[in-house]
């Protein structure tokens, strides 16, 4: 796959384009104080992988913090967030601008006194979408989505290709940050807790990624797949298989394995720890030898745990982070430590986000059902009930979803629930009321994997 | 055909060639003018056209594993040659769930399939000689997902696609059949026939506004201000990687737009150009492409390699000027 030739001028016309060098003229807003602000060097410098995303730096003669702010024909358009401490020597990522488009970045610097100032605007050129690159169509609902960008891995199911790549997209559907890269397992991607590197995996290792697409850190893992999750902490907790004997029959164990960035790898529990409790037979199993096909883990910050969802079984298990013992197991394999209530079995499901008392799941398939559909389910775990409180299917009763690999659910702060429907080539926003108020839909020949609503990167002008 | 978009550089285009045409009709004094480019395409400068697939459905035995046999056909759906033991590469099975078999068929001949209705994607690649093989052998990205055991009445509309694919051009789709389970008597088999689908093209390659280009000469091409395609869809730009030209020594344009399906087949010349990433090219950057003439047909397209529809995006007529 080719990637169009980027302009290698460009960072020098763009550095032109800004104020450099020392002691630059800059529009004083501040109020007279003992200390004298001024903007030493301004630059932006567009990423070699990335052609949207942009890296603005500056430098201050006095600790200040900054933002850069983005407009485009003179309107302005969004910031980024204010930097966090206050320092000399600044660098931030700018992400959310489109390709093919030109905007003008200015950067606002503060002290700690109040004094301000602003540079002249640089000028920011992205470049052009690839051509692999599938197209995108937004709807929105009446109120429209929450302020924020979609992460999400696209793979490509066009004929010839071995396409995977990592996309952001805003609101309205349009590319804002992509990386490709034909050798990655593109079914996942976490903005990591830092906000600056995004946690991917490949074939035996997890990667951690910059904004401007460099690979940081990569730990290889053997076995290791489908999926991650970040613990606040930073390490990263993923699946691995590891060849099993079983009653005289060969399986392959999932394991659970949190990692760090540094390379520690830690086993905290594997399914042949909770086979008795999960109650399967193994006899009935036909999938490919994995014991329960295990593809989705989330951390529960509420338990102090993960949990652990195990697709062809019908079933979630909390661990205990801190022992890796079995808290508790939901299953629809025959046994497990909790009752369903009001809740159709599930018989294959992928992504979990914990909830406060339970979970969220995307069910794939019901006994009954071949209908997708994202739960709740709340777990009581002293009357050892599992109860679904609330369930989506989509935006009318007619809708279904068969989707047949993959499917991600995020219930966001704001109360609006991201759903990918990923096979399906969908990604739906609804309000706690249940109406969609986004809808993106991709090219035929692609599906999304498991993603992430973020909304770090940018801020309205009038943030405070 | 939909009325064609104008656009404000249309109006450009058109004082432009006037200007450089150098006939009567100028203005004293523009004669020897030379012509300035770029040429700038517009949505009414290109190809339109209607398409339709027939794709013929047969019965199998429902809970069965067919076989599926491809070994008696001569002919792809373009009506191009096939050889099935060396010309494909892969198979398909697709289940749309909630789409028939008439709705499907409309959907690819425009090639607007949605992604959202498809429930069931399984594939074979093909070893070379292979001119048939078992249901049970298509896989679910390698996993082995039993997809015998879905081949059941009312899942869905059911497809079997044939294709091709090579390192270094398009994939091409050859032949398509829908399957349609069945518990009544039904054979275990399905067999392709060279009649089983067929594309069906009307296509006008004239725009309503001539591309009026010099003789002898090469010159530029922009074409950022496309924004439909033939069938009148929205184009995306970044989709367009190719640029060719064509030049038909044996045929004018009424014969070309009479075997359409044909017009790379028939082309005395084509020049190509990657132009991925870019909104305009310079056409003295075809390698030996010295300029259009008017003794001939010359056809200029963007084309995208990573589409499924084997349309271009844009085509159109070069008209050389006097």
């Amino acid at each position: 796959m080719r990637f169009p030739d980027f302009a290698p001028g460009l960072v020098i016309l763009v550095m032109g384009c800004g104020t450099e060098g020392p002691e630059t003229p800059l529009v004083d807003e501040g109020l007279d104080g003992p200390q004298e602000l001024s903007l030493v060097s301004v630059g932006a410098e567009r990423s070699d992988e990335v052609n949207t995303m942009f890296t603005v730096s500056w430098e201050t003669t006095v600790p200040t913090r900054g933002h850069v702010e983005i407009a485009q024909d003179g309107v302005g358009l969004w910031r980024t967030p204010t930097t966090e401490e206050p320092g000399e020597v600044v660098s931030v990522p700018v992400v959310g601008l489109r390709s093919a488009s030109t905007y003008t970045a200015t950067v606002v610097v503060e002290t700690e006194e109040g004094e301000a100032l602003q540079s002249e605007a640089l000028t920011l050129e992205t470049g052009t979408l690839p051509s692999w690159m599938p197209v995108f169509t937004a709807v929105q609902g009446p109120e429209g989505p929450p302020d924020g960008l979609m992460l999400l891995p696209v793979m490509s199911g066009v004929p010839g290709s071995e396409d995977h790549a990592i996309v952001m997209l805003d609101t309205e559907g349009e590319v804002v940050w992509f990386h490709e890269d034909a050798t990655l397992d593109s079914t996942v991607v976490q903005l990591s807790a830092d906000g600056q590197t995004l946690i991917q995996m490949t074939e035996g290792a997890l990667l951690w990624r910059g904004l401007d697409g460099a690979v940081i850190d990569r730990v290889s893992i053997d076995g290791v797949h489908h999926t991650l999750a970040e613990h606040p902490d930073g390490s990263v907790a993923t699946l691995v298989g590891e060849p099993v004997t079983l009653e005289g029959s060969d399986w392959l164990d999932q394991r659970l394995v949190e990692v760090t960035r540094d390379g520690e790898q830690r086993e905290l529990w594997r399914v042949t720890d909770a086979l008795d409790r999960i109650g399967v037979d193994l006899n009935d199993w036909i999938f490919d030898g994995e014991l329960g096909h295990a593809n989705a883990v989330a951390w529960d910050a509420w338990n102090d745990a993960w949990l652990v969802g195990l697709a062809e079984w019908g079933t979630v298990i909390s661990v205990d982070r801190a022992t890796g013992d079995t808290r508790w197991v939901l299953t629809s394999a025959g046994g497990g430590d909790l009752d369903f209530v009001g809740l159709e079995a599930w018989t294959h499901h992928h992504t979990l986000q914990a909830l406060p008392d339970g979970f969220a799941l995307y069910v794939n398939l019901t006994e009954y059902s071949n209908c997708g559909r994202v739960v709740d389910v709340v777990v009581d775990e002293e009357a050892q009930q599992a109860e679904e409180v609330w369930s989506y299917s989509g935006e009318s009763e007619d809708t279904c979803h068969t989707t047949f690999s993959l499917g991600d659910v995020e219930h966001l702060d704001d109360g609006h629930t991201v759903i990918t429907w990923s096979t399906n080539g969908q990604v739906e926003v609804i309000d706690d009321a249940g109406d969609q108020q986004l809808l993106v839909e991709i090219d035929f020949g692609y599906a999304l994997g498991y993603g992430e609503w973020i909304n770090s990167f940018q801020e309205p002008l009038d943030s405070p | 055909m939909t009325a064609p978009h104008t656009h404000p550089r249309i109006y450009g285009l058109f004082v432009c060639l006037c200007a450089c045409a150098g006939d009567t009709e100028l203005p004293a004094g523009t004669e020897t003018s030379p012509w300035e480019g770029p040429l700038v395409l517009s949505d009414d400068t290109g190809f339109r056209y209607t398409a339709n697939l027939d794709i013929a459905s047969v019965p199998v035995a429902a809970g069965t594993d067919p076989w599926i046999d491809w070994a008696d056909l001569t002919f792809d759906m373009l009506g191009h040659p096939l050889d099935p033991a060396a010309d494909l590469t892969a198979a398909f099975v697709t289940v749309f769930g909630q789409l028939g078999q008439a709705e499907l068929a409309a959907a690819i001949a425009v090639d607007d399939i949605p992604q959202s209705e498809l429930s069931l994607f399984v594939r074979l690649d093909l070893e070379p000689g292979t001119t048939g093989a078992a249901l049970s052998e298509f896989t679910m990205l390698g996993t082995d997902i039993d997809i015998e055991q879905y081949l059941e009445p009312d899942t869905g509309t059911w497809m079997v696609v044939l294709l091709t694919e090579t390192d270094d051009a398009p994939v091409q789709y050859r032949k398509l059949l829908f399957v349609e389970p069945t518990v009544d008597d039904a054979p275990e088999t399905v067999v392709f026939e060279d009649d089983d689908s067929l594309f069906d093209i009307d296509a006008t390659l004239t725009g309503s506004t001539a591309l009026q280009v010099p003789q002898g000469q090469t010159f530029g091409v922009d074409w950022s201000s496309l924004s439909l395609d033939g069938l009148d869809q929205a184009l995306a730009l970044h989709k367009i990687d190719r640029l060719t030209v064509g030049r038909y020594a044996d045929h004018d344009v009424a014969s070309l737009e009479a075997a359409f399906l044909d017009l790379d087949l028939l082309a005395t010349e084509m020049w190509e150009l990657d132009v991925e990433g870019q909104t305009e090219a310079e056409l003295a950057e075809l390698d030996g492409f010295s300029g259009v003439d008017a003794d001939d047909t010359w056809l200029l397209a963007l084309r995208c390699s990573t589409c499924s529809s084997p349309m271009p995006l844009f085509l159109g007529v070069l008209d050389a000027l006097p």
